[in-house]
Order: C-alpha cells, then structure tokens, then sequence
C-alpha cells in the first residue's frame, strides 16, 4: 500500500498549487478577518491610522459631522485623526500620516442639493494595508452620504436651514422634521440594516472564559482554528476526489488491472488523504505559532490526536458522497455544499456561540463543531486530553462509521469506473 | 509451444448490444498475435474481459492454464497490460512513474532499481528519465506508457492499439520495442486497426469486426484465402450483375466483392493473366473509369469478409 501513498505524495509535491492554496486559504482569512475585527498576535492592539484631515468646507454641517464622527472616542482606538490645512499634503509627503482625507469647499452644499462631489483621500504609497483601510472607510462614507442624500431629499436642506439659523428652532419644526427622517429611514430599515451579520468577541460571550487575552493570539487565532477545520474539510475533498482524477488519467483503470485488490486502492487513497490532512493542519498550526497567533497547547498530543479523528472524519465523509454520485462534476458541487454548509452550521464561518440557540444545536451534529470546540479548549483554555476525549470519541466513531461506509460504496464505484 | 493464453467463447453483452460474441483463440508463447478490425469492432472490450477489468457474460480465459475467474490475482502479476489511451502521471518523472509501478508489482530496492534503468534505456528515455512527464512528446509519452507496462517483466503483454495518434517515426520505434520484447521470450496480444502494424509485426493474427473473429491465421494465410495471384480492381458504370455475369465468362476470374460501379476481381496464378481477363470484361461491352491492379493486402480481405473497408 505504501507505493501508492507514496506515489500521491509526491504528486502533490510536485505539482503542489491546490494544497498551497488550501494551506494559504486560512491563513489569508485569519490575517483579514482579524485586522479588521481584533487584536493582533500576542495580544498586541492593532496599530493605529494615522490620518490627516483637511477640512476645506469648514462650516458646513455635513462637513463638520464628518470630522467630529471621525475624531470621536470610539475611533481613537483605530484612528489618531489630526485637523490640518494647507499643510497636509507637505506632510503626506514626509511620511508622516497614513492618509490625506480631503473635504472639498461646498461638500456638505452639494450634497443637501443632490450635486456630485469628490471626497478626495491621499495615500502613503510606503504603507500598505492601513491606506487601504482609509480608502475602503471613505468609499463606505460616499456611499452613505449618497443614499442618504436620495433618500432624505428636501429634509437635508430643512436641517442645513435650522443649523445655519442665528436662533433656536421651534420644537415643533424639530419634531415635524424628525418624524418626517424617521419615517424614511422605517420604509428602508430593512434594505440599510440588514441583521445579517453579528459582530462580537467569542471571549467576551464564554463565561468560563478566564482573562481578557486568551493564551493564543486573540481574534487571529480563533479565527485560524475556525477557519483550519474547514480548509481540511476542502482538502479531504480535494484528496479523495483525486480518485476521479485517476479515474480521467485512465491510472485507476490501470491500477485495477494489476494484482492489488480494490479495497487495497480505497483504502490507500484514503490513508493519503488523513495524512495530507494532518501534514496541512501541522503546517498551519507551525505558520500560526511563528506568527504569535496561537501558543503551542498544553496537551500536544492531544491536538494531534483530535486533528487525525476530524482528518478521519472528514475523508470517511466525502467518501461517502463521492460514493453515491454519479460523476466528478456531481461531486464536486455535492462536496461544496457539504463544506459550506458544515462550516456555516458548524462555527467555521461564525462563532456557534453567536448563532440562534436552534442553531447551535445543529451545530452539534457537524464534524466542524467537535473539532473547532476541541481545538479551541486545547489551544486556548489549556485543556488537555481528558478535557476534549467526548470531542476525540465522537470524531472517531463518526469516522469509523463513515469511513466503512463509504468503502462499501466506493467499492462498488470503483467497478464502475474503471470497467 | 504451449499456449499462454486461452480465450473460449468469450462473450460480453451490454443490454441490448452484444460487445463480443463468443470469440475462442490461443496466442502461443513468444507470439505476437494480432487483433485487428476497425474501431467499436470489440478488441478493447476483449482486453478488457482478459485482463479482468470485465466480467465475461460467457466464456472462459485461462493465462498459462490459470482461469481468471478463478484467481484473477495470479493472473493478472502475469498479465503487463498497456492501454490504448496514455495513462502516466504527468506530474511525476519518468522514472518514478515506472518505479511506482514496479512497487505495485512488489519489486524493491536494487531489483526495481535497476529494472527500471534497464526499461528507460530500452524505450530511449534515459535522457529525461527525471523530468516531469508533462513536458514530454506524446511519442515520448507512449513509450513511457508501454514501459509501465513491462516493469514487472510480465508473461503475457496486452497492447491495446499502443501507437494511436503518434507520428510514423514514434510509430517505428515502439514496434522495435515490441520486436525486442518478444525476442526476450515474451508473448504479446497486441490489437490494431492499421492494417500496416499488423503486417509488420504479427505471427498470427484474427480478423475482428462486431465482436466476432471473421478469420484467423497468418498474415500470408489469410491473404491466401483471398486467393493466389492478383487483384483486379475496377470502377466506373457498370451494374453489378453485368459485371458478375461478365467475370463468370472469364476463365481464372473470381469475383472478390463486387457491388455498383465498384469491383475487386482475384486473376488467379496459373490462368491466362491479367490482360486477358480485362479483355473479357470490355467484350463484354463494359468501360471502366479506373482500373488498378495490385498484390492482394489484408485491407482487401476486410473488405471482402465484411463488405466495409477497415477505416470506415
């Protein structure tokens, strides 16, 4: 059985492109995920923006709102905001600032009369991601400002009317302008705030949950086990589907007129795929602790113990289904479905915590949820063997199960495919 | 010499369609035997029956006395099986290609070692043994194919159609890798639809087309069965009951396959030659458009078993 797991490791050692992308694909998620969302390795606040402001329609009412939001507490954990005038763009060239945002003389005017304007932002070509978080922030502003401008019409020009006026204005005109806002925003409350997305810390919502800073990474490392678990879903996709491959090269055809019996074949194929599944997963992990996201658990062999029962799982499951479809494009579409949806309902792509209570106890039922909840006690509440056993147990019988299942099935494809 | 494989009434059927019908042969040791017939004729679903990648609906095939059915395994470490389309990993060398495959046969260390380097040199890929495949000439690629298949230095090689789509000087080197196998002691099933090959390489050979064996012997046997002498062929406008009935009136003239505006004459050894039979043909008020005459090849014993030429 050896040559044949050998044989699949050196092919995709040779031709590595799609476990690259596998291997990149949490990493890249982890990065994104958290810089936008959390701290960054070992604790450590992500660093703030520095961005200059030149306010040209100082007075104007839309003007002015901006640069007060932006200056506000809440911001300041992200942004160091500082008012300039003239002189920013000498500083810009210094160096000395991440972004130049420009507000433009009659800004808050051309907006309240439905004109086009320019919001203009100056990058530091010498930063990379930090620009580019002022550049995305100020196209989510104009697109605001813009609906917002379609959608309130006349009532903008009443409140420019009402700041500019030297006195008071009456309650009554307050009230009548404010009912008039509220019932524009109702009609569209559904289409501008969408509840699709929660945003909120998985730390904050575990009550056994022990100091502020986990012993990983924080926000960085959750996101990397979450998003682990379902790359090595893709990847057991990825390496048990390779039977396909096989089958389009005429290898399986000629592999079944040798001497080695089917289940031989099966049976290394999947062995190929468990240890793709690991040698990913221990690269990931290795990427992660070099990276500070992660600490290295308390119970080593514990995280091993539990990625070989989810690679077990994992593989058994798409054998399963590559087992009862009729061909490689049926696969492949079943196979996505399965990974997507295992991972949406199992905390790969949203903390199970911060789901609806139905919700999380589906969660129960996916592979993603046993790995993920495991993972996450082994590497972050120091947990050991004995902590994540229920996790370990119910991963291995899932795969025992799946795995002679779908060896039943994919015995009786093999006919199939190669006569 | 005794025979390596047997195939008795060997028979497939696929609902409604009948792949091979109950063909029986025997392909003798150090023999290159020959299948030929055109594409769908059912020589790759043969091969597929002997080397157990298909269960026969009927029959029997036995490879040095060993029944397939009976233990396909032993069979099959005897069998060296190379498939009409090339079936190599691209990504991988040449030689780890073919040290993959003698690992699957069970050669190890030294022995497979060497195996291989001796293969690489005999199908001339020495050179670039540790390139990846996929930078390789299909020609290149066929002979990597045919060489996966001799690894394990099998008894009985299979070659289904092995030089399908490679250009004629490809062509020739891997029928000298074949004449050189067969040379070690080797025996060789080697099926083809071009006509050429099989002149060139086979000690015997079976016609086949719809799944039957229309004939079966040598290549000068079968030709034979055509007739001694030459081959008349004609066209133009003519019926073909008037030409019948005009061949009938010509001594040593026999009607091959004759059919409207079309006709293929044996003028046999012996008789009064050629150019007395086409003058009993125009006496007998025919004119033809073309006339060719020729030695008598396998092609045109296909067309007169089966009425159709071997590359319709």
């Amino acid at each position: 059985m050896w040559p044949l797991i050998r044989k699949d490791l050196m092919r995709r050692w040779r031709s590595p492109a799609s476990t690259l992308v596998m291997v990149a694909f949490p990493l890249f998620m982890s990065l994104v995920i958290g810089m936008v969302f959390g701290s960054g390795g070992n604790g450590q606040e992500f660093p703030r923006i520095h961005v200059l402001v030149e306010n040209r329609d100082e007075g104007g009412f839309l003007a002015d709102a901006l640069v007060g939001a932006l200056g506000q507490e809440q911001g300041q954990e992200y942004l160091e905001v500082e008012i300039v005038g003239e002189e920013g763009a000498a500083l810009m060239e210094d160096g000395k600032a991440s972004a130049l945002v420009i507000i433009p003389e009659g800004f808050s005017t051309a907006i309240v009369e439905r004109r086009p304007t320019t919001l203009s932002i100056v990058r530091n070509p010498s930063e990379g991601i930090k620009p580019e978080i002022i550049v995305q922030g100020g196209e989510l502003v104009a697109a605001y400002l813009d609906q917002g401008s379609r959608l309130l019409g006349g009532e903008l020009g009443n409140l420019q009317e009402m700041i500019k006026a030297d006195e008071m204005p009456a309650s009554a005109k307050v009230g009548a302008l404010a009912a008039r806002v509220m019932d524009r925003i109702r009609d569209v409350e559904s289409y501008l705030f969408p509840p699709l997305v929660g945003i909120g810390s998985a730390k904050e919502q575990d009550p056994d949950a022990g100091e502020d800073d986990p012993s990983g990474g924080g926000v960085f490392g959750y996101i990397l086990v979450m998003t682990t678990v379902m790359a090595l879903l893709f990847v057991a996709t990825r390496s048990v589907g390779d039977l396909f491959e096989e089958k389009n090269s005429g290898m399986l055809r000629r592999q079944a007129a040798t001497p080695l019996p089917v289940v031989q074949i099966i049976t290394a194929k999947f062995l190929f795929s468990v240890v793709l599944g690991l040698m990913v997963m221990l690269i990931l992990a290795g990427t992660g602790l070099a990276l500070g996201w992660i600490t290295a658990p308390a119970d080593p062999a514990a995280a091993l113990l539990l990625g070989l029962a989810f690679n077990l799982a994992a593989c058994g499951l798409v054998a399963v289904f590559i087992g009862l479809v009729r061909n490689e494009k049926q696969a492949g579409i079943l196979s996505w479905l399965i990974v997507m949806g295992m991972s949406a309902l199992g905390g790969s792509l949203t903390p199970v915590e911060q789901m609806p209570e139905a919700m999380q106890g589906l969660a129960r039922f996916t592979l993603n949820y046993w790995a993920i909840d495991g993972f996450n006690r082994l590497m972050f509440d120091d947990a050991n063997l004995q902590a994540v056993a229920g996790n370990i147990l119910v991963l291995l019988v899932a795969g025992g199960v799946l795995t002679l299942a779908a060896n039943l099935l994919l015995v009786r494809r093999f006919r199939e495919m190669t006569s | 010499m005794a025979p390596v494989l047997e195939v008795r009434a060997l028979r497939k059927v696929f609902g409604d369609l009948t792949a091979v019908d109950g063909i029986s042969f025997t392909v003798n040791e150090g023999e290159i035997y020959g299948f030929l017939g055109p594409n769908g004729a059912g020589k790759t679903t043969s091969i597929s029956m002997i080397c157990g990648l298909l269960d026969p609906t009927e029959g029997e095939v036995l490879v040095q006395g060993i029944g397939i059915r009976e233990n396909p395994r032993e069979v099959k470490r005897r069998l060296g099986v190379v498939p009409q389309e090339v079936a190599v990993y691209e990504e991988l060398s040449a030689r780890q290609n073919l040290d993959f495959w003698g690992g699957i046969f069970g050669l190890r260390g030294g022995i497979l070692k060497k195996r291989v380097a001796e293969l690489l040199e005999q199908v001339g890929l020495e050179d670039r043994a540790d390139e990846p495949v996929k930078n390789f000439s299909g020609g290149m690629k066929r002979r990597l194919n045919l060489a996966m298949g001799l690894v394990h230095d099998p008894q009985l090689i299979l070659l289904d159609e092995p030089t399908v789509g490679i250009d004629p000087q490809a062509r020739h080197k891997i029928l000298d890798i074949v004449k050189e196998v067969v040379a070690q002691g080797r025996t060789v099933l080697y099926t083809t639809h071009y006509l050429e090959e099989a002149e060139d390489l086979c000690d015997r050979l079976a016609v086949i087309d719809h799944g039957r064996i229309l004939a079966e012997g040598t290549v000068d046997g079968l030709k034979a069965q055509l007739g001694e002498g030459s081959l008349l062929t004609v066209q133009g406008q003519f019926t073909a009951a008037s030409l019948t009935a005009a061949a009938a009136r010509v001594e040593g003239l026999q009607p091959v396959e004759i059919a409207d505006g079309r006709g293929m004459l044996m003028v046999g050894n012996g008789g009064p030659g050629v150019s007395h039979s086409l003058e009993g043909l125009f006496s007998a008020g025919l004119t033809f458009d073309d006339i060719n005459i020729k030695e008598p090849n396998l092609e045109d014993l296909f067309l007169k078993l089966t009425g159709r030429e071997l590359r319709d």
